[in-house]
């Protein structure tokens, strides 16, 4: 398969001011990560917070600034790119956030809103056709076209999170990066929007990476799943695998801890309850960042941080893991 | 034959309202459900549903705009219509609630330890000392680490996860009888949220309390509670043991809800949905609230429907099931 | 707007606005909506008085010097036998010409100003403020003896020096509003959408903060007003034979036995403050109806 996007080494970290004569303290938000996303393929980001997978996802598409290492996608290195490359990028690579009420701006009508990208980067295409393009992608997403001139405030959460879907697609891009796009909405309204998605996908020939907390619906929609915390990844690899032989201590913590709509599952489950306290990313532990809270940990875990290495198809980063 | 124990929270036809500009709102709709002594119930809904209005209404936290009606009574006691000053000697004392952002419900200008020595010396008359000591007792029951020195703490100086331990550190003062829990995991990481319902699930077994879970996650039901109360648009829709209800649902909303879910422990290609949005309660059609989304829906559906018992304490409120009419 | 749908002829449902809705919200708010009439009112009346008055304002009638209130002269006159009635709508013609031209001067340089500050940010930001902070502490008198003493007395002179003061103000809360419209999601979407600085400045952050602005500018005009009197009142400003509020209020603060000549100024910029007042309330509650 195709690789659409290289990223070796990435680092996003973000400096925190403090006081004039006090030494700056930075956040080691994304600290050195390395992983390929495959054209067509759904990569799903899973992890809890403080773990870098917004930071990540916001990196990748220029929300936030790469501080080091880097990114291939269409050739250009996104840690270096300029404005004009960005843009280029941008045609390629879109973005849905998390809170579909606050993406869309409440002055503007849907038409404006969807329209947007397009207008600012092709110039050159006539009125008509922008509305023509505007339409037709408000039919993609289930939206119908008398909406065109409402303002969001008119709209319930899933139908907001529509729109900004349109908006992302109008420039026919090849990658949507979605940042825990379903986990504002009603359990009821998450399944519209995530079978959207898959359809679109399809039809599309899109390329998703699905950044979310809820595992549940991670395994649903994804292909492979890369499982990070607090900057760094810890395990990488098919969906079936990782769900069914998890082998980093925290991917079993985590999936253990994930509440299944089943209740004789659920009495018989044994947890794996971390101890501990998330460490600060200001201050990440040294050698493997997870060992503070690692029921496996020993000396060697503090020391230096584990290689990926690939065990059972998947990309581990544990010393414990053969 | 066992003799019928009185319920410690008897809900009959409670009814709230609001006043707003555009409108009368009925959040909650002729609301009626028995706690007992013990039991930890789960109240599963989506936004409009009523969960969290109606245990704001019980504990008398309404918006000033907000009217009830109906019944609730708690030990027997009447709390609708009930002075403030009397309320206020129930709640805080024998009802508790915590709520799902611990840094809003926590002072954020006074310590720890003020917030926690006021409940015990307001309720139990005990004096700062004492207080004090109870205080870090509890707060290493919930297993909040040096519980002696982080007493005196500010909330900000907490993560999450031990702020919501603070918060339920705090309800439990009073050793009440009953606690109403409003969403506290849904804004915690995954992995803390186990420890949280590991950490109510002990406790409950401990000071024997009843609890009230209000949550839209069905495997967070799955895991902690004995029954759930599943809400719609105001209406109870169903309640049932948590073994009866994800094997045999019978009302069409709890089969569309638990349809929709992806689970982790079986795959779908697509997943079911149910068509529509959730309802604008400015706007509630006549009768059952879900008719528009129903796949089952009648003529029936437009009319005033009774809950009926389908087995013990399965309880259905839908015009096409079967079972006697309560 | 740059996108037209209307011009498609699309047979669109009649939406509501945003500026629609908010005016149906005004309109619902009694107090704030007779306060908006006054003012309509008072200002229609300092442009029709004078106009149609028999009497000029600045004819003095040496034989009617200090009269009370009667049927020739409905509100008195002064002490040089002016008509007080033609010099009140004339001195208010002055104080609303200087303050909605400030006003107007004011949410240009203001809006402007700290949006780029709150935008831009970092270094740009900090000296554009630290501009602001220096030019606040310059004592608001002295500063128009200043100019009076390098241009000489005149009415453009109390116009720009109220202008000159009162845009720090809306500067400041512009650049406050700014810091929160810029970090919100639909500003990143435009900048991930390719559009240029300017451009969300433009498009996204002024539309998103024209609500509060409305609202200080409607508190804006009465500070003016104000302003405008206290420099008329210490003789800065305008000058005789023409009046304005602050001139009259002095004239009658000085002749307190002839009750006339303070009570009809006072009475008419009571009203008109507090109709300001009560409007930019009736605004705030229109504008964020949670």
């Amino acid at each position: 398969m195709k690789k659409i996007l290289e990223v070796k080494n990435l680092k996003v970290h973000f400096e925190l001011s403090s006081g004039l004569f006090k030494p700056k303290k930075v956040v080691h938000a994304v600290d050195g990560i390395d992983f390929e996303v495959f054209e067509g393929e759904t990569l799903g980001i899973v992890g809890e917070s403080g773990c870098g997978k917004s930071s990540l996802a916001r990196a990748l598409c220029g929300l936030n600034k790469i501080t080091s290492g880097s990114a291939l996608f269409n050739g250009i290195d996104l840690a270096k790119a300029s404005a004009k490359q960005w843009d280029e990028v941008h045609k390629q690579m879109q973005f849905i956030f998390q809170d579909p009420v606050a993406a869309l701006d409440p002055r503007m009508t849907v038409a404006e809103i969807i329209a947007e990208p397009l207008v600012t980067l092709y110039p050159n295409m006539k009125q008509t056709e922008v509305m023509a393009k505007v339409f037709s992608t408000m039919k993609l997403v289930g939206l119908s076209q008398n909406q065109v001139n409402r303002y969001p405030q008119e709209f319930s959460g899933g139908q907001c999170q529509r729109i900004g879907i349109a908006r992302a697609l109008i420039l026919e891009p090849k990658v949507l990066i979605c940042d825990e796009s379903v986990s504002a909405l009603d359990v009821s309204i998450k399944a519209q929007i995530i079978n959207l998605l898959q359809e679109l996908q399809q039809k599309l020939k899109l390329t998703i990476l699905f950044i979310s907390h809820d595992l549940g619906v991670i395994k649903h929609i994804c292909n492979r799943i890369l499982v990070m915390y607090l900057g760094n990844i810890m395990e990488l690899g098919a969906k079936k695998t990782i769900y069914s032989d998890p082998l980093h201590p925290y991917t079993k913590a985590l999936l253990s801890a994930v509440p299944v709509a089943n209740p004789e599952l659920e009495k018989a489950k044994v947890i794996q309850l971390l101890e501990g306290e998330l460490p600060s990313p200001v201050n990440p532990p040294h050698g493997c960042v997870f060992h503070t809270r690692c029921p496996l940990a020993s000396e060697a875990c503090s020391q230096s941080r584990p290689a990926d290495k690939t065990v059972r198809e998947h990309s581990v980063s544990c010393f414990k893991v053969n | 034959m066992t003799a019928k124990k009185i319920p410690l929270l008897d809900v009959r036809n409670l009814t709230v309202e609001f006043k707003v500009q555009d409108g009368l709102v009925r959040a909650v709709n002729g609301l009626s459900f028995k706690v007992y002594d013990g039991d930890i119930i789960g109240i599963v809904g989506e936004s409009g549903s009523g969960k969290s209005q109606s245990m704001l209404a019980i504990m008398g936290l309404l918006a000033g705009n907000g009217k009830i009606s109906g019944s609730v009574k708690f030990m027997g006691q009447e709390l609708v219509g009930i002075s403030t000053a009397k309320l206020n000697k129930i709640r805080g004392d024998k009802m508790a609630m915590i709520f799902q952002d611990p840094m809003t419900s926590l002072n954020p200008y006074l310590k720890i330890s003020s917030q926690m020595t006021e409940v015990l010396m307001l309720h139990k008359n005990m004096s700062y000392k004492d207080a004090l000591a109870e205080s870090i007792k509890m707060l290493d029951r919930v297993k909040i680490p040096d519980a002696k020195n982080r007493v005196h703490l500010y909330p900000h100086e907490f993560s999450g996860g031990m702020r919501q331990r603070v918060m339920i550190a705090m309800s439990l003062l009073t050793k009440p009888k009953l606690l109403i829990a409003d969403e506290p995991t849904t804004a915690l990481d995954v992995t803390v949220q186990a420890q949280i319902l590991e950490l109510l699930r002990d406790l409950r077994k401990e000071f024997g309390m009843t609890i009230i879970f209000i949550t839209h996650d069905m495997g967070v039901v799955a895991n902690l509670c004995d029954r759930v109360n599943v809400m719609y648009g105001g209406w109870l829709m169903e309640t049932a043991a948590i073994q009866i209800i994800f094997k045999n649902p019978i009302h069409p909303y709890t089969q569309a809800l638990l349809a929709t879910i992806p689970s982790l422990d079986h795959d779908v290609d697509k997943l079911k949905t149910i068509p529509g949005e959730p309802p604008n309660l400015l706007q509630l059609p006549a009768g059952c609230p879900f008719q528009e989304r129903c796949s089952q829906v009648s003529a029936a559906c437009t009319q005033n429907i009774p809950l009926r018992r389908v087995e013990n304490r399965h309880v259905v409120k839908c015009a096409n099931s079967n079972g006697v009419a309560l | 707007m740059f996108v037209k749908a209307k011009n498609l002829n699309l047979d669109t449902p009649k939406t509501k606005g945003f500026w629609l809705s908010v005016f149906s919200r005004l309109a619902r708010n009694k107090l704030a909506m007779t306060s908006g009439c006054i003012i309509v009112v008072l200002t229609l009346l300092c442009i029709v008085v004078p106009m149609f008055s028999s009497v000029a304002y600045d004819k003095t009638d040496w034989g009617q010097i200090m009269q009370s209130p009667s049927a020739a002269h409905w509100f008195g006159t002064d002490s040089l036998g002016r008509d007080l009635f033609v010099r009140c709508f004339i001195g208010g013609r002055i104080t609303f010409e200087i303050a909605f031209a400030a006003a107007f001067v004011v949410l240009l340089v203001g809006i402007f100003y700290g949006a780029i500050a709150g935008y831009v940010g970092g270094k740009l930001d900090t000296i554009m403020m630290r501009i602001v902070d220096v030019l606040y502490g310059i004592p608001f008198l002295f500063f128009c003896i200043l100019l009076i003493t390098l241009f000489g007395n005149s009415m453009a002179l109390s116009f720009v020096a109220i202008a000159a003061i009162s845009w720090l103000d809306m500067s400041r809360i512009v650049r406050g509003q700014t810091l929160s419209i810029k970090h919100k999601e639909f500003v990143e979407a435009a900048m991930i959408s390719g559009v240029s600085n300017f451009k969300i400045i433009t498009r996204h952050v002024i539309p998103n903060l024209l609500g509060i602005v409305i609202v200080y500018a409607a508190l804006t005009v009465p500070n003016m007003i104000v302003m405008s009197a206290v420099l008329s009142f210490f003789g800065l400003g305008v000058t005789e034979p023409m009046t304005s509020w602050g001139l009259l209020i002095s004239d009658g603060a000085q002749n307190m036995q002839a009750w006339w000549l303070l009570l009809s100024p006072a009475t008419l910029m009571v009203i008109t403050l507090l109709s300001f007042a009560f409007l930019a309330n009736g605004l705030r509650d229109a504008l964020d109806p949670r």
